[in-house]
């Protein structure tokens, strides 16, 4: 089991935006690809219901194979949208199997829906500061649902794709499955990007700040034994790669948020990301599929209201 | 900070151990060297004390396998790291080597006896000498600065972060000159991270530039090396407190019904193989593992 600190994915948080919208989802025919298998596993806990029914109504696993479909993998990979084992799915969390499945549990879109895209209430002129849980100033609830839930799905993709691709590895795993996510979340246009990321940031942020209160703002050194980065440099490590990306659009988030020394290194780091995906990734991936997927509409006008 | 250790001291202990006479075996021309002159006094002993022990040129010589250019110097940098620049030379630093002799013990004997080597402390069950915290960490800093080049040289792809994979590939390749040498240099190396995070923690472990910064922290150095090891060799299991040690099955591996995690040391062994082996030279490889670098 390949465990992520908290988790998430894009198909549920948008649904969980989207209450009824029957006639999205359109997955074009020729994205079909049979090495992919996809499960709604109904919930026993009668909360992850309304999860459960919004997602599969908006066919959004479906979306997701599709997504992946130009990938020529060379193992069969499951999709799995599931309650789970509590010892594993509760936390929250998803994760990959190490078998092919990638396990995306609800507790994760109920964490972001309830947890951390939630206004909590501050002083005035009280300060957002590390230890501020919940939604970031400047960050909206769809942002931050829709862009958590996509990061952590991504992630437990990119785990599926590092074991049934074979892809030779030399850093640290956990952090490679987040360098994927961002990647791609970078590749459907600014404003898909930008939501994606800030609730990405938003979520490690708040994941951060929930150790830092626990801790008494301490960071212990079993967290930095962990296979995972710190909460808060994932969050550093997703922005940074957004940056390096586009400066531009990135500009005001990445000066709010990133020190200053770690900004004149994005570019680098962008750079870094996007030749690993070249090199290990790209020549399994069908170019002409790639071009119909790139033409998708991950997100849609409804999903950032 | 700073302990009472002489510089000179300990830099002839690092050099002692790690020079050699150059090899005409495993001369080449790909690597060129550099001793750059220090603006500030205090680094003077340092470089002369590297260059009348040939240390550029055993690096050299330790690396001739590589077939691609590189330029590897000493250098005052104005902090113990230089940033990697793209095809740049690989940096050591003269404040990393002060680094090392700062944070460990000060000298008990102020004349030590070369027969009875002082040990410092332990790691795990393991006892580890000054010679050992001194030399493990200047050649893993040498070979995770060298990894950052040969990534760049070469155009390897790395995914994770780059320090990471150098710290990753560094404690590889110490494996790779057998037993003795991995068993000095791995606990060397811990050692002084160990001691350095223990006097650095307190200061900067929620500040948001060092969690910010392109390196992992200490600590995470620290579990780094580890992890590689344990991968190895489980005997430096011993070495972690293992109900915090959650990363414990990538260190190992695991294999359970049709789930199978690959070790850390298992991943970076492939993807040297896959990516940096093939632009290097076997036969001058097979010279250098048997090569006894660091004498006893």
């Amino acid at each position: 089991m390949i465990r992520i600190t908290a988790a998430g994915a894009l198909a549920l948080a948008i649904v969980c935006l989207i209450p009824r919208s029957p006639a999205m989802a359109q997955t074009p025919p020729a994205l079909q690809n049979d090495m992919i298998v996809i499960r709604y596993n109904q919930p026993f806990n009668a909360k992850y219901k309304p999860i459960y029914d919004r997602l599969k109504e908006r066919k959004l696993l479906e979306q997701f194979a599709a997504f992946l479909s130009p990938i020529k993998l060379r193992g069969r990979l499951e999709l799995s949208l599931e309650e789970g084992n509590p010892s594993v799915c509760s936390g929250p969390n998803s994760y990959y199997d190490g078998a092919g499945g990638v396990h995306l549990c609800y507790s994760w879109f109920d964490f972001m829906e309830t947890q951390v895209a939630v206004e909590r209430p501050r002083a005035p002129n009280e300060p957002f500061t590390a230890n501020s849980l919940g939604l970031m100033p400047g960050f909206t609830r769809s942002e931050v649902m829709v862009g958590g839930a996509v990061s952590v799905i991504l992630h437990e993709l990119g785990h599926a794709l590092f074991h049934i691709q074979n892809i030779p590895l030399l850093g640290r795993e956990e952090d490679g499955a987040d360098q994927i996510a961002a990647l791609i979340m970078l590749q459907f246009g600014p404003k898909v990007a930008l939501t994606s990321i800030k609730g990405a940031y938003n979520a490690w942020h708040h994941m951060n700040a929930v150790r830092l209160q626990r801790q008494k703002g301490e960071i212990r050194p079993d967290q930095e034994a962990d296979e995972h980065s710190i909460d808060i440099q994932r969050a550093f490590n997703f922005l940074c790669i957004a940056y390096g990306k586009d400066p531009v659009i990135f500009k005001e988030l990445a000066e709010q948020l990133l020190p200053r020394a770690r900004r004149d290194n994005c570019a680098d780091e962008y750079k870094q990301t996007a030749l690993a995906f070249r090199k290990t990734l790209l020549p399994d991936v069908d170019q002409a599929m790639m071009k119909e997927v790139l033409r998708m509409e991950i997100l849609r006008p409804e999903d950032y209201k | 900070m700073k302990r009472t250790i002489t510089a000179s001291a300990c830099v002839g202990v690092l050099i002692g151990l790690i020079a050699l006479a150059p090899s005409q075996a495993l001369a080449q021309q790909n690597i060129a060297i550099v001793y750059e002159q220090p603006k500030k006094a205090e680094y003077g002993p340092i470089l002369d004390r590297l260059r009348k022990r040939k240390v550029l040129e055993t690096l050299q010589q330790f690396l001739s396998p590589l077939q691609f250019p590189m330029t590897v110097k000493t250098a005052e940098c104005g902090a113990p790291y230089a940033p990697y620049k793209a095809r740049g030379p690989i940096i050591i630093c003269y404040e990393y080597v002060g680094l090392i002799e700062s944070v460990l013990p000060g000298e008990k004997d102020p004349v030590p006896d070369p027969t009875k080597p002082e040990t410092l402390g332990r790691v795990g069950a393991f006892p580890v000498t000054r010679e050992m915290a001194t030399v493990g960490p200047f050649v893993q800093h040498a070979l995770h600065e060298t990894a950052l080049a040969v990534f760049d040289s070469l155009e390897v792809p790395v995914w994770g972060r780059l320090h990471d994979a150098a710290d990753y590939s560094a404690a590889f390749l110490l494996f790779q000159f057998g037993d003795d040498i991995a068993r000095k240099t791995i606990l060397g190396t811990t050692y002084f991270l160990d001691q350095w995070d223990a006097v650095t923690r307190q200061g900067q472990i929620t500040d948001v530039n060092y969690l910010g910064d392109i390196r992992p922290t200490v600590r995470q150095r620290y579990y780094n090396v580890l992890c590689i090891a344990i991968g190895k060799k489980a005997s430096f299991l011993s070495f972690v407190d293992l109900p915090s040690f959650s990363r414990i099955f990538h260190c190992q591996g695991l294999v359970a019904g049709q789930t199978t995690i690959t070790s850390d040391y298992d991943k970076v062994r492939r993807a040297f193989v896959a990516h940096i082996l093939p632009h290097v030279d076997k036969d001058k490889l097979t010279k250098v593992q048997n090569t006894m670098w660091i004498p006893d």
